[in-house]
């Protein structure tokens, strides 16, 4: 059966100040995944801009597109980026675009904090109405609630969450382009950062950033003549939460759209947890790679804080996650970045980050109140 | 008149009265939160409005430091948790106006209706002297 493929990946510098606009970003990273795929800019026909920021009509405008055959974002918040990813696949599958780029790109550090950002999220009228009169605005404050309930459930601890914050700082140090690049962190300092929204510290939440990521996507009849070994998408499924805009009142607080969007990827790609050598997960904050490894399916539910104690998730681990650093140490640019990273790592060209044979990688999606998505991707 | 949330309208003006209610759809009598069109169940759209029980108890809650609402940004820090009624099986987000250093899970909590800096009356929750 034939897949998509993707032949190229661009991203620009990841900073706290651009020094230019979100359009601006989108046009450089995306030359800069043509290129990579070395392909002419006119050949785009698709294009599958992440839901906030620069639109389809900004980038088709400046880069001078005039035969787009297939437009459209996905819904999820932060899991938009995969399940974006998807539609590309369906629309060179389905032979709506024969060359689709999905790009995020935004001046989240320096214009848009994550606070303005939030209102483009589902069911913000209950935020405004309900939540914020008892002090609940912000993503960490909302996500931290399930942090904290897990660890009543399950006894998941501070010291699982720093694992991971540390873990993800490790990785950056291997990675140039990474924003925390040459700012280790250690123990004592995790344990001495301010609180954000208790049990969330400073070094739970990820980084804010200034940047853009673009990946291209075609067909196989078309990628085995280009620049670089081409990365078959084998699944893409996405998922969301019942209900999806309200946390408070669901019953299963653990139940998000990844429970279901992983199950669905795997089955379609005829592949178990058990055959990935690279996990990128989204990890907006500590806890929730946590979560997303239980409901990928890596462990258990409840049994995450363990994994990532006792088995680890660093290079030298079973299931290595985010050689990049992440969100929390590479850059946020909403899980784009998480597809580059596991396009290099497919390539086997992540250098010094390189995970070892690395064949099978998955990229996780994690937007909203727990909407998720989920891409299987194969060198 | 913005008719596009009637039913969180509805919602606050029985706080304006001093009432935390929430939806018993008319049609099935399921009770129903956060406060929506429809019934999730049956897809009535007719309600009538019950009060919450008073108590509920504490399923989760975080202890915000920074917040960037003007009306707690100035604030030190304050708890919000996850209040779970056991009848009906509803959960609602509430502040907690209690030592957050102190919290348990499953501790017992009601709530009464106050003024709240600009957002006018809501339910703010203390720990209840009554036990389970």
């Amino acid at each position: 059966m034939s897949h998509a493929q993707i032949v190229g990946v661009g991203q620009t510098e990841f900073s706290r100040s651009s020094g230019r606009s979100a359009t601006a970003l989108a046009v450089e990273a995306v030359s800069a995944a043509l290129a990579d795929a070395g392909l002419e800019i006119s050949a785009i026909d698709g294009v599958v801009p992440y839901p906030l920021g620069p639109t389809v009509e900004d980038l088709v405008g400046a880069l001078g597109l005039t035969d787009v055959s297939f437009t459209a974002s996905a819904h999820l918040g932060g899991a938009s980026t995969i399940a974006g990813l998807g539609l590309a696949a369906q629309a060179v599958l389905t032979r709506a675009a024969n060359v689709v780029v999905t790009f995020a790109a935004r001046n989240g550090r320096s214009q848009t904090p994550v606070h303005d950002r939030v209102q483009h999220l589902a069911g913000h009228h209950f935020r405004r109405r309900l939540e914020h009169p008892h002090g609940l605005s912000t993503p960490a404050e909302w996500y931290s609630l399930m942090c904290r309930r897990h660890m009543i459930e399950f006894g998941t601890s501070r010291e699982a969450l720093a694992d991971v914050a540390l873990t993800m700082r490790e990785h950056a140090q291997l990675n140039p382009h990474a924003q925390m690049h040459g700012r280790p962190l250690d123990l004592e300092t995790y344990f001495a950062a301010p609180m954000i929204a208790d049990p969330y510290c400073l070094y739970d939440c990820c980084l804010e950033t200034d940047g853009a990521a673009a990946v291209v996507v075609t067909r196989a009849d078309m990628a085995s003549d280009l620049r670089q070994h081409p990365v078959a998408i084998l699944a893409v499924a996405e998922g969301h939460p019942d209900p999806p805009d309200d946390l408070a009142s669901r019953t299963d607080l653990f139940a998000t759209g990844l429970s279901t969007a992983a199950p669905r990827a795997f089955a379609i790609s005829d592949l178990t947890p058990e055959d990935v050598d690279v996990a990128l997960i989204y990890d907006c904050f500590t806890f929730e790679v946590i979560q997303q490894l239980e409901e990928a399916g890596f462990c258990p539910r409840g049994e995450g804080g363990a994994f990532v104690l006792e088995q680890g998730i660093g290079l030298d681990s079973p299931l290595p996650v985010n050689p990049h650093g992440g969100l929390l140490s590479e850059g946020h640019l909403v899980g784009m970045n998480h597809v580059v990273e596991a396009v290099v790592q497919l390539r086997g060209a992540a250098g010094p980050r390189q995970v070892l044979d690395a064949c099978t990688a998955v990229v996780t999606g994690w937007g909203d109140l727990g909407d998720g998505s989920m891409a299987v991707l194969k060198g | 008149m913005n008719i596009e949330h009637a039913e969180l309208d509805e919602h606050d003006r029985w706080l304006a009265a001093g009432a935390y209610r929430h939806q018993i759809c008319e049609h099935c009598d399921r009770s129903q939160w956060p406060p929506r069109p429809v019934c999730r169940s049956c897809q009535g759209a007719t309600w009538s409005w019950q009060d919450f029980p008073r108590y509920a108890t504490l399923l989760s809650w975080t202890v915000v430091h920074r917040s960037p609402l003007p009306d707690f940004s100035g604030r030190p820090f304050y708890a919000v948790g996850i209040l779970a009624f056991a009848e009906p099986g509803l959960r609602v987000i509430g502040r907690l106006d209690a030592d957050p250093g102190t919290l348990a899970p499953d501790e017992l909590f009601e709530w009464s209706v106050e003024p709240v800096a600009s957002f006018g009356p809501q339910a703010v929750w203390r720990r209840s002297v009554k036990t389970h």
